[in-house]
């Protein structure tokens, strides 16, 4: 089927944005909560899918810089006083940083033990930092910036991380970048001989995941007021974004928006029953896989053509 | 094939700039818009209410479920006997209102229970907090209720981790000081035996473990014991040995620990195994209730010391209705067939301290809620709670040990009550070996 | 030095255990080609069905065996049959997802079923010991290690020697030619999955005697399942004994020398170092 960009996306995106920036104005109290996890909960697993669904790095330990973001942040702010949005700025920088660092190792294995390397990191960093008495071990840390911020402008900050996020993947993949992963991922045999390129494509998707990933951890705990290892850098993380983007539709831009959607409703109303919610989103997920293996989005755009955000230039 | 691009392009080009023309002109017009129409779909207070809610997230599920076994049980008990004459006055509706409680399970993951709080708050609009059960559920909330100006009272959590998260301005807390109160009752524990007195020490590396550790460092040497502290341990952890062998190396007589349950039963198998048997084992947290006694196996529970904050044996009585710690137990294990649980007691208490700040106020007004919790000095299932200029108060702690039990399998009895003399001793302490 | 023979003795022994869990993921993953993600939950649930059995029954965790056994095989089966064998392909993120999901789906049944309590299975054995001079050797390890090299030793002979074994392997190097020598290759997997679920409920039957379980500890061993398999090499059964061997003495003589809160953190640092320097393994095949 011939995909063509939807006429009338750039209106229908426009009317999302601006119902988005407007939620304080005319959104109560609830609206804007969920407001800010969709924003938040977007930017994540925009990340997850630019490293699955585009650059074959299946990654199982985004919860790494989670953590390592979130706690940057928190440490900045609580413990040398900088402004609370530098400290966020600061958790992503640093999270590259970590990224880097990984790459080392984990850059040299592929397919399915490059996903367990990003485990083990994140593993590693879990037993570090409960163990870590600058942080207080397994205690966690109260987050308490000197100017600490309203929910609006927390929620703003959300906005900034969720759009941001969709634009940042939209431009990586009509890039040059974009356009030879894209190639690697259509056909395995080309990008053998592209070498040093995708590899140069991979590493660049991989820092930037990074850096969004580590930023929107930052304004996540100052929205919770409180971080603590076993949870930041829980495997739950992974659980949640590969569930949103196999749903939404892996591989598309607009499958991690749908599911996040999804998510967050199913989230909200089985919130009192929160295991049933997790075995009804393994249920889904497997039927999903097995039956439309492409999410929604991927199946609509595969069978109608429709698509919203196109990474193709023609 | 070329024109088709630059046709597509051009278009393209054309709806970007509309795009960004229309989205101009609409943003305005909401903007405006917004500004003159009354706030409808913001929340106002509701025109009718006939309900006092309250928000009580609890850890239904997770490693922490042992404490959150007892409700909704002690809730409702608690809520009949509030909504018995109606409920509470309030002066500006003229009329009395019911109280009724939103729960919900916070999975024993600290976010979780920020999250659990903030929706009952934006969402369910609660008028009061309630957290119990530890610091992964007591820290998060009282953190989001303060951020939201939300009134709360908070119970079962000790309380250093709890102060580190302040000063706080709308939460109230109660429950014993690590420094003030476990530490007299562990060493008052320790001096009953005749021992060595070296002590091996083992602390996961939570909130608990971290707190305790530091506080009995500093007091233990004091009172003339020799701690052997190796340092913190993750959850999880599957081998001991390197703690043990340093115990037996040093002739260890006593066990100082706080870990959580499964922790604690691979660590005393260990034990065991490796042929430590101290003759005094103090251990917090991980032993307070009697599932985990059975789940050791065997006789391993059979003179663990623990901490004791409630139990029925606690001469304390509902401000609500009169019942005694005691009839509360028997109700239970009547209802459930169930051996009784420590949070019981305060998880009733709560309402008890809610109840009387509420009929105090008479108002739904969030502020005028706060200060009359501020004023509280009322004796409750657990105890006298009054708080002072910190917003805390401490409830009276004693120390138990576990012992083959008549009607349960298993069953804990006073054996140290030096910190709290009105509370009962049922039992004398016995070595284990 | 004589404080060192007590951890390295208990290092071998913890390896032999160590290789029973990675046994099921490790044929799995290096003759059918599939991870399965929910390996180490599968190993929980075998636990927990050995722990209805004790107490509904009364019987010692060991003839339990005789009975989680069976039905681990067919739930081995089933879920390979039916669910895996259709997302088998070429492309490497499905099965795992699939795999994901199921794991997450039996944690939280076990949840729901079960209290997230911690549980264990007791047997009169758990806690006695033979000295050796300075030495304890807990019978419990030397049982593991007995199981955990006989059972090696017994796949081994099974991949090797048999029609049936040699078959799997046969139908994952090349599926097209084992289906023209008249081998039915997806109830062939099926069996193979089946197999590698009674090694996972061995092993899940000795975790809950040695330590303690609950609906969560699935992960970890999953954790160790990959570290064994990194270290001792894909699809081999020797290498996983000898990576349950290594990665056990990493993490109990890493503990003796910097710390027991350090003693999961060492292991996961080999770990890695080996990932990055020879992610083959000892005994693996090059990528």
């Amino acid at each position: 089927m011939v995909r063509r960009p939807f006429k009338y996306r750039w209106y229908l995106l426009g009317f999302i944005f601006i119902l988005l920036a407007t939620v304080p104005i005319w959104g109560s109290d609830y609206v804007l909560l969920l407001g800010l996890l969709f924003c938040l909960y977007v930017a994540l697993s925009q990340m997850w899918n630019l490293l699955t669904g585009y650059s074959g790095l299946l990654s199982l330990g985004q919860q790494a810089f989670i953590g390592f973001g979130g706690y940057t942040m928190a440490v900045t702010t609580n413990y040398y006083g900088i402004n609370v949005w530098l400290s966020i700025l600061t958790g992503g920088i640093f999270s590259v940083f970590l990224a880097l660092f990984m790459s080392l190792f984990i850059f040299r294995m592929r397919g399915i033990f490059f996903a367990i390397g990003t485990w083990i990191f994140a593993e590693i960093l879990l037993l570090w930092f409960s163990n870590w008495e600058f942080v207080k071990y397994g205690m966690g840390l109260f987050i308490k910036p000197p100017n600490p911020p309203s929910m609006q402008m927390i929620y703003y900050a959300s906005l900034v991380m969720g759009v941001g996020s969709v634009a940042i993947v939209y431009l990586i993949l009509r890039s040059k970048i974009g356009l030879g992963l894209m190639a690697m991922r259509d056909n395995e045999d080309v990008s053998q001989s592209m070498g040093v390129e995708i590899f140069r494509s991979k590493l660049f998707c991989f820092l930037v995941a990074a850096f969004i990933t580590g930023a929107t951890a930052g304004v996540l705990y100052v929205f919770q007021i409180f971080i603590q290892p076993y949870k930041a850098f829980a495997m739950d993380w992974t659980v949640s974004l590969v569930f949103i983007v196999i749903i939404g539709g892996i591989g598309t831009i607009e499958g991690p928006i749908v599911g996040t959607f999804i998510f967050i409703l199913l989230n909200q109303y089985l919130s009192e029953y929160g295991h049933i919610s997790l075995l009804l989103l393994g249920s889904i997920a497997i039927a999903i896989i097995l039956v439309a293996p492409k999410g929604i989005m991927g199946t609509l755009q595969e069978k109608t053509g429709f698509e919203i955000l196109s990474p193709r230039r023609l | 094939m070329e024109d088709t691009g630059k046709k597509k392009k051009g278009t393209e080009a054309l709806n970007r700039r509309d795009f960004v023309k229309k989205s101009a002109i609409a943003a305005g017009t909401v903007l405006a818009a917004s500004n003159s129409l009354p706030k409808i779909i913001r929340t106002a207070e509701a025109a009718q209410r006939d309900h006092i809610l309250i928000g009580r997230p609890n850890p239904t599920t997770g490693p922490l479920a042992g404490f959150g076994e007892g409700s909704p049980w002690a809730d409702e008990i608690a809520i009949k006997e509030i909504n018995k004459n109606g409920g509470i006055y309030i002066k500006k509706l003229g009329k009395k209102l019911p109280i009724k409680i939103k729960m919900i399970d916070t999975e024993s993951n600290p976010s979780k229970a920020g999250e659990a709080a903030a929706r009952l708050i934006v969402r369910d609009k609660v008028d009061l907090m309630l957290a119990y059960h530890t610091p992964d559920t007591v820290n998060p909330v009282t953190a989001i209720c303060e951020r939201y100006k939300m009134p709360s009272i908070s119970l079962d959590a000790p309380l250093e981790p709890w102060l580190g998260g302040g000063p706080y301005k709308w939460a109230y807390h109660a429950f014993w000081s690590v420094e003030k109160d476990i530490v007299p009752v562990y060493t008052g524990i320790w001096d009953e035996i005749k021992t060595n007195k070296k002590v091996g020490v083992l602390m996961a590396n939570d909130p608990d473990g971290v707190s305790w550790s530091k506080v009995f460092k500093e007091e233990g040497g004091k009172m003339g014991y020799e701690l052997f502290d190796l340092g913190r341990f993750p959850y999880g952890l599957q081998d001991f040995s390197p703690f043990i062998n340093a115990w037996k190396k040093n002739k260890c007589e006593i066990l100082l620990a706080n870990t959580i349950p499964p922790d604690f039963i691979t660590a005393w198998r260990q034990c065991k195994r490796l042929g430590f048997v101290p003759k005094v084992a103090t251990v917090g947290k991980a032993l307070l209730f009697p599932s985990v006694a059975k789940a050791l196996g065997g006789d391993l529970a059979n003179g663990i010391s623990t901490e004791v904050w409630w139990s029925p044996h606690h001469p304390f009585s509902s401000s609500l209705s009169g019942m005694t710690a005691k009839q509360m137990c028997d109700r239970w294990t009547k209802e459930t067939g169930k051996e009784w649980l420590q949070p019981l007691g305060f998880k009733y208490a709560g309402y008890e301290i809610a109840a009387d700040a509420l009929k105090r106020a008479a108002s739904l007004d969030k502020d005028t809620i706060r200060q009359a919790i501020g004023a509280t000095d009322i004796k409750t299932i657990v105890g006298p709670i009054k708080y002072n200029s910190e917003n805390y108060a401490r409830t009276p702690l004693v120390g138990g040990q576990w012992a083959k039990g008549t009607t349960f399998p298993w069953d804990v009895k006073i054996t140290y009550n030096k910190t709290a003399p009105n509370i009962p001793k049922t039992g004398k302490t016995f070595a284990i070996s | 030095m004589e404080s060192l023979i007590q951890p390295v003795i208990n290092g071998i022994l913890l390896g032999g255990l160590y290789a029973i869990i990675a046994l099921g993921l490790t044929t799995m993953f290096g003759i059918v080609k599939l991870v399965n993600l929910a390996h180490g939950d599968l190993m929980v649930l075998s636990s927990y069905l050995s722990l209805v059995v004790i107490t509904q029954l009364g019987i010692n965790p060991f003839w339990s065996m005789l009975m989680v056994i069976p039905i681990m095989f067919v739930i081995g089966f089933m879920l390979q049959k039916y669910l895996l064998n259709r997302v088998l392909g070429k492309e490497m993120e499905p099965p795992l997802l699939v795999a994901f999901g199921v794991s997450i789906i039996i944690q939280n049944l076990l949840l729901l079923v079960f209290s997230p309590d911690a549980q264990s299975l007791m047997t009169s054995i758990s806690v006695k010991t033979i000295q050796l001079g300075n030495i304890n050797l807990p019978i419990l390890y030397l049982v593991n290690f007995f199981i955990g090299c006989s059972v090696v030793l017994f796949l081994r002979l099974f991949y090797n020697k048999t029609f049936l074994g040699r078959a799997i392997r046969a139908a994952s190097d090349d599926e097209g030619a084992a289906q023209l020598m008249g081998v039915d290759t997806k109830n062939i997997f099926a069996i193979a999955m089946g197999i590698a679920m009674i090694t996972a409920a061995i092993a899940g039957i000795l975790i809950g005697m040695t330590f303690s379980f609950f609906p969560h500890t699935g992960a970890q061993y999953l954790i160790i399942s990959f570290g064994v398999i990194i270290i001792g090499g894909l699809g081999s059964m020797k290498g996983a004994l000898a990576g349950g061997i290594i990665l056990a003495e990493a993490q109990l003589l890493g503990a003796h020398f910097t710390g027991p809160g350090y003693q999961l953190l060492i292991g996961y640092l080999v770990l890695l170092i080996v990932l990055a320097i020879r992610p083959q393994g000892l005994f693996g095949q090059a990528h």
